[in-house]
């Protein structure tokens, strides 16, 4: 049996915290009737965390963080009445405003952790694995604003440190590297120093990989030493190990990396270990930990549509129930039944959720103050309510819709960073993007760029006149960098007489553009657009030279009908067409193409938490993002009581104080950030009377 | 059976240990799930009282007409009503490439589709299956090179399976189907990932 690792000095500062009445800065003392044993503090009176829980009241999280999709496709609309959108939302709550904090994957895990700002190439899910290259920014003078970097990490030469204008490297592909040094705390270390005891589980951490780099090759999950030139980091998932370490916050810091302790295996684990997987530590309240972080592979985390290995759906009955000790397999092992299918998405995450959750309920540790919390690291796309893609016009002709409104949209401030604040929607910045991410402003105020991080999906013009717009220091769009004019000229054909021109190059988004050229008419624009494909003739990197038949090296066959721009109707040519010019895109061929547009950050993925201090059915529609619950995790677990107070480096506050001495690290510190309150908590005043039933 | 303490009894040494004496009675936690697969077998109680029943309905097939469209998510069946007769509908997928860097704008999605127990001849044309992403572009998807195209038809008790390709750039979409070839009966909500 594994035994929970609690450092000595935690004990003390435990030991310590049973002499404290108050908890000053960091909890409310109010009245309540709960039993004085309950909690030390005077008479009559209880302690509560930033939250309105009395203090220890949540003893237990286990955070399951899911990928890339938005509220609207998780909990709306779907016919199958998922597990994820109806069973678990009534078992607790439902947070309809919980947003992520970037794209595309790896700055939202390590935001969630640290309450860092994305770096460059964090946004890029890190190509390389390789250490970063800068400082701690610890300038005290700009601690006050909303907008402060102090406690963020700055890399060398930042903002953009290398970028090359037109390469591989340009814009939010850039950066010195993606694993933070040791002067950058984590919520672990807070942990650490709190005496709370911690455990982050992988699903097929460790397997063996059936093809590709190995995935985890370090002790906290790294696919190797980040160290010099890195390695190469693989970014998806083969037959029998689905593990990737994007999705896995420790192995992105040296302040967890450069500890042995925090990379044993008493505190990383693969999900399914025997001897310190999660069911293993479950099944006493002693071996479970206080904080356990659970990351899905990439198939039970609903990222693949179609899974490369096990999907569990071999492990439930025709009923649908988990079989948790199926004949002649081994319990607990759901992998190891074959799958009946190999289908992801939502489907595979529902699988997972329906194994891993009942489970977790009917533990010990989760009846005595458990909270188990389900998330997801970005909305993808990142709209709130427009991601069936009903907010645009469907009733468009030609493959062309209108621009979207920001009506559909969440709420920001003309930086793209607010949604809502305590007081008010767009008081203060929520969502700021750091020092290695900066935002250009228009000379109306207007952000040039999309932010916070590299938020995808929304397209930016190319040039604004009187705006350094070309200036490598500032962040791009993550969708089309440069959508100006285009000529496409390499395997481009059309017959005189017909409306239809082949182009490999064309795509969907290149509906609505206007065309130039021989043979074509006047007024002309490309209209419904044909990608048919696969073609299995492309040179690609094992054929370097092109096939005759494939110029154009594409693995699909593209072409176009030509339209008037004015009526849509088909436009014959008027010869042949051996090249075409396309137009820049504009606000009219480009839904989502603005220099205005607000912007939704990671967008609105929504969260489940379930707890006896929840009521089961729960709504809450306060907006939360991933800061909000950095900051949440240090007041439920009281971090700012551990004893790390070393300045790291000076200025930029220390591991159990925060950068605002309450405990809260980088962005959490925000003043007017949220934590999940009574809003969400909304059992504890039953607990406080006494009425309150957990189940025993 | 569940052990509870009373509605207001805080949790105390009488209180845990009725617990303890009604789990000793009825094996709850030990052995009790080792005879039913379904259960867990070890370490684990009923789920705490506090938590509802699974009231809403999961993973039910519902079945989508002209006249209440459904949307749906892969891997899972939907009935398709159609007026002379119907199918059970699945889709999974997209299947898309093997990463490769640096990204590319776009891949090719290839969907599975599966027309499934047929009830009278149910028509399959390539044109009543369109794909909206999340910007509202359309796309057409077609068939796959080198594979035998579609039937025009799902025969009666029959099942026809074939996949569908588009080229797309990574989100969210749509791939609607109007079999009727009017306004859609079913979509499928998905996501292009090409990492």
């Amino acid at each position: 049996m594994t035994t929970l690792r609690t450092r000595s000095r935690g004990a003390k500062i435990l030991a310590g915290l049973a002499g404290i009445a108050t908890a000053a800065s960091l909890a409310s003392t109010l009245p309540a009737s709960a039993s004085p044993s309950d909690h030390p503090s005077r008479p009559g009176h209880i302690t509560l965390t930033a939250s309105g829980t009395p203090v220890g009241a949540v003893k237990h999280v286990w955070l399951i963080i899911l990928e890339n999709k938005s509220y609207d496709a998780t909990f709306t609309g779907l016919n199958q009445n998922s597990y994820l959108w109806k069973t678990l939302p009534s078992q607790g709550a439902l947070l309809t405003k919980y947003y992520g904090t970037g794209h595309f994957s790896l700055d939202n895990y390590t935001s969630m952790v640290s309450g860092q700002g994305p770096a460059p190439a964090d946004q890029n899910d890190c190509p390389v694995y390789a250490d970063q290259q800068g400082s701690v920014i610890s300038d005290t003078a700009r601690q006050d604003g909303p907008t402060t970097d102090r406690g963020q990490f700055a890399e060398t030469g930042a903002p953009y440190a290398n970028p090359v204008p037109g390469g591989a490297n340009e814009g939010a592909h850039g950066g010195t590297g993606c694993v933070y040094p040791a002067a950058v705390p984590t919520l672990f270390n807070q942990f650490d120093a709190a005496g709370v005891s911690w455990k982050g589980y992988a699903q097929d951490l460790g397997n063996p990989d059936a093809t590709g780099p190995a995935h985890a090759v370090n002790k906290c999950g790294g696919p190797g030493d980040p160290s010099g030139a890195g390695v190469t980091n693989p970014g998806g998932a083969n037959a029998t190990d689905q593990y990737v370490p994007k999705h896995f916050p420790f192995p992105w810091f040296e302040s967890l990396l450069s500890n042995p302790a925090d990379c044993s295996s008493s505190q990383i684990a693969n999900l399914d270990s025997n001897t310190g997987g999660l069911v293993h530590d479950l099944q006493s309240e002693a071996t479970t930990p206080a904080f356990s972080w659970i990351t899905p592979n990439n198939c039970s985390d609903a990222h693949d549509a179609v899974c490369a290995g096990n999907n569990l759906s071999g492990a439930f009955d025709n009923t649908g129930k988990p079989v948790y000790a199926p004949t002649g397999k081994a319990a607990y092992q759901p992998e190891a039944t074959t799958p009946t299918n190999y289908t992801g998405g939502l489907y595979a995450s529902d699988l997972f959720l329906k194994y891993y959750i009942p489970l977790i309920e009917q533990s010990a540790a989760f009846r005595d103050g458990g909270l188990i919390d389900v998330t997801f690291d970005e909305a993808n796309p990142p709209f709130a309510n427009s991601s069936f893609n009903d907010a645009n016009n469907p009733g468009s002709t030609a493959g062309v819709s209108t621009p979207a409104t920001a009506a559909g949209y969440a709420r920001s401030d003309a930086a793209g960073e607010s949604f809502d604040t305590r007081h008010g929607p767009v008081s203060r910045a929520f969502e700021p993007t750091g020092p290695n991410t900066p935002l250009l402003q228009d000379a109306n105020g207007n952000q040039v760029y999309p932010g916070p991080g590299d938020s995808a999906f929304i397209d930016r013009p190319a040039a604004l006149t009187g705006d350094p717009v070309n200036d490598p220091m500032y962040l791009r769009g993550g969708g089309n960098l440069t959508p100006g004019a285009r000529t496409d000229s390499v395997g481009v054909g059309g017959i005189t007489g017909t409306n239809t021109i082949i182009d490999p190059n064309v795509t969907a988004p290149d509906a609505g553009r206007s065309i130039t050229g021989t043979g074509i008419p006047a007024n002309a624009c490309v209209g419904p657009v044909t990608d048919a494909g696969p073609r299995f003739d492309t040179g690609s990197t094992s054929a370097p030279v092109k096939p005759a038949s494939n110029p154009a090296d594409k693995a699909y066959v593209g072409s176009f009908q030509v339209v008037d721009c004015t009526t849509n109707s088909a436009a014959a040519l008027t010869g042949d067409v051996p090249s075409v010019t396309l137009a820049a895109e504009t606000s009219a061929t480009d839904p989502l193409f603005s220099s205005t547009i607000e912007t939704p950050g990671g967008g609105d993925t929504g969260s489940v938490l379930i707890s006896p201090l929840i009521k089961p059915g729960t709504v809450s529609s306060v907006s939360y993002n991933h800061y909000s619950w950095l900051r949440t995790m240090e007041d439920l677990f009281q971090v700012a009581k551990g004893d790390q107070h070393d300045e790291i480096p000076a200025g930029a506050g220390s591991v159990s104080r925060g950068l605002d001495g309450r405990g809260h690290l980088g962005f959490a510190a925000q003043p007017d950030l949220r934590t999940f309150g009574l809003d969400v908590f909304t059992n504890v005043r039953g607990r406080g009377r006494g009425g309150f039933d957990d189940g025993r | 059976m569940t052990s509870r303490c009373r509605a207001g009894q805080r949790p105390g040494i009488s209180c845990l240990g009725a617990v303890l004496l009604a789990c000793l009675l009825t094996a709850c936690g030990t052995s009790r799930g080792a005879s039913r697969p379904s259960e867990p077998p070890l370490g684990f109680r009923s789920p705490p009282a506090f938590l509802p029943g699974s009231a809403a309905p999961v993973d039910r097939v519902v079945t989508a007409s002209a006249a209440h469209p459904q949307l749906a998510v892969q891997g899972v069946g939907v009935r398709v009503a159609l007026p002379a007769g119907g199918v059970l509908a699945t889709v999974t997928g997209p299947h898309v490439p093997p990463f490769v860097a640096p990204p590319p704008p776009q891949v090719t999605a290839t969907f599975d589709i599966s027309l499934a127990r047929a009830t009278g001849d149910v028509p399959v044309r390539l044109a009543d299956f369109t794909i909206r992403d999340q910007l509202g572009r359309r796309f057409h998807p077609g068939p796959v090179a080198h594979e035998p195209a579609p039937p025009g038809a799902v025969p009666s008790g029959r099942t026809v399976t074939f996949q569908l390709t588009a080229a797309m750039p990574t989100g969210e979409g749509r791939l609607y189907w109007s079999p009727s070839g009017g306004a859609p009966i079913v979509s499928w909500d998905f996501v292009v990932e090409n990492d």
